[in-house]
């Protein structure tokens, strides 16, 4: 097989080319150009190996671990170059002590029907990144788990036993935040509700219709302390 | 130029396989391990032994005998102006959320047919175990598939007329007619594998330690911002208007419940693991 000065000055055009592409993509200031989807507001500072972490060895470590597992002489799998995104990353910047839904005790195992369902064990089960939302799971999410609600006391005019049993489930979220991390005082009325569109455009990334003082706010940097 | 393509083909084959396998960097290790395990609901036994002594340390010695000088407890301790402690179940809870935060991956829960909190009411395959368990007055051991977890459940008994009265007193308890040593409920620990290396075993008894004692801090430390503050120090709520330290509480239950540890500890049948 021969080549013609053409075709050589069109091979090396096109491999210098592609060397300053793939040079390009992989520089950091670049990196949202190969993201699958748009981040969500809070998270646009945040830089992607933040998230996305490097798995460990070197990569040909990590391709000889993973021919290894296959040929199965390994028990367990690796990554190539980064890790999937846990909560661990998440709670690095969001973890606090008086989270009234942590993520952890979903890995109980009588919530085994609504992990199959929302994922609840995992920060990614409501808040998928990449998609431009803030929350990515509907309004009603609560009647997953509280459809048997009774408070023998209740202290609001309409009682939760009542708005449970009319599925008014969009309602939950109207007077308490998921994870309660706004600073509020519950309303006593449905007449002080936060609609449904409000709510609605909160998950969609919009303005919080909660009370902007929050007991805890997620870090910046990783490093923060 | 002349390219032989299926000369061409071998030599990537050759440097392929180079890179794969013949001058091969230092494989990256697994988690595996060498050393002698231990079947994991016998260790989840011996951690349930400790959380037994704390639970009763803290309910007898620090809620039963505060309530009686005047200290307050509160499900809802964390909010501001309450001046009041956890109650037994939130100091479980609290202690589930440290061990969280460690590198163990050892998940601590608290559920019951009967709970105050609705959302804590046992479901699913955990309802059937705990039925079981009711039955058979001993502890369940299984595995949940959908999360790779091996389960211990033993039994939430109602150790003191505290237990007994706070729960039939509740505002939203669906049950009134609780008596002692009834088993109100099910403590649960999961763990991924279904045995365990004998030195993890220790660094889990070491991370609950470390979990109650910094559970018991934050505890403190809500007491030091109360309006009528009681004196902490050497001295225990049963003397007076009292709270021991964090260093005090923790040698008290590091007595109490060593003893029983290391006898488990020892009688462990140690398994060898398999060459």
């Amino acid at each position: 097989m021969s080549l013609s000065r053409r075709q050589k000055v069109a091979y090396s055009l096109g491999l210098s080319l592609n060397v300053i592409v793939v040079f390009i993509l992989l520089h950091p200031q670049y990196s949202s150009w190969h993201a699958h989807g748009p981040i969500q507001s809070g998270h646009t500072d945040i830089e992607c190996n933040a998230c996305h972490q490097k798995s460990s060895g070197t990569l040909r470590q990590q391709l000889q671990a993973k021919v290894q597992f296959l040929l199965g002489n390994r028990e367990e799998n690796v990554h190539v170059a980064t890790r999937p995104v846990s909560n661990t990353q998440c709670l690095a910047c969001h973890a606090r002590d008086n989270d009234n839904h942590p993520v952890h005790r979903f890995n109980e195992p009588r919530f085994a029907k609504v992990r199959t369902k929302l994922m609840p064990q995992t920060c990614l089960g409501c808040h998928m990144e990449h998609t431009g939302k803030r929350v990515t799971q509907n309004i009603d999410i609560c009647q997953n788990c509280h459809e048997d609600l009774k408070i023998k006391q209740d202290p609001i005019t309409t009682s939760h036993y009542q708005l449970v049993k009319q599925q008014k489930w969009h309602t939950c979220l109207g007077c308490h935040d998921f994870h309660g991390n706004h600073i509020m005082t519950l309303p006593d009325t449905l007449t002080r509700l936060i609609s449904k569109e409000s709510i609605e455009a909160y998950f969609s990334d919009g303005e919080s219709p909660y009370s902007q003082q929050k007991h805890h706010k997620a870090k910046k940097k990783l490093n923060e302390t | 130029m002349k390219l032989n393509a299926f000369r061409l083909f071998l030599g990537f084959i050759l440097i392929l396989s180079i890179y794969l396998f013949a001058t091969a960097p230092t494989p990256l290790p697994t988690n595996t391990t060498n050393s002698r395990t231990i079947p994991t609901n016998l260790a989840l036994s011996i951690l349930n032994q400790e959380n037994n002594v704390a639970r009763s340390l803290y309910t007898k010695e620090i809620v039963l005998a505060g309530k009686k000088q005047g200290l307050k407890f509160d499900e809802d301790w964390k909010k501001n102006n309450l001046d009041a402690g956890p109650l037994p179940a939130q100091f479980l809870r609290e202690t589930a959320n440290q061990i969280e935060k460690s590198p163990q991956p050892i998940g601590l829960f608290l559920g019951s047919d009967f709970p105050v909190n609705s959302a804590n009411r046992l479901r699913g395959k955990q309802l059937t175990f705990f039925n079981a368990l009711k039955d058979t007055q001993q502890p369940q051991y299984f595995y949940a598939d959908d999360i790779n977890r091996h389960i211990y459940m033993a039994a939430d008994i109602a150790i003191s007329r505290a237990c007994v009265s706070c729960h039939n007193e509740h505002k939203d308890s669906p049950k009134t007619n609780w008596k002692l040593n009834d088993i109100m409920g099910a403590t649960t620990w999961t763990y991924p594998e279904a045995k365990m290396d004998h030195s993890n075993l220790i660094k889990m008894i070491v991370t609950y330690r470390k979990s109650v004692q910094k559970t018991y801090e934050r505890y403190l430390k809500n007491v030091s911002s109360y309006k009528i503050k009681p004196e902490i120090g050497d001295k225990w709520p049963r003397h007076g208007f009292f709270l021991p330290s964090s260093d005090v509480f923790m040698r008290r239950f590091e007595q109490d419940a060593s003893a029983s540890t290391l006898i488990s500890l020892l009688n462990v049948n140690v398994e060898s693991k398999i060459p």
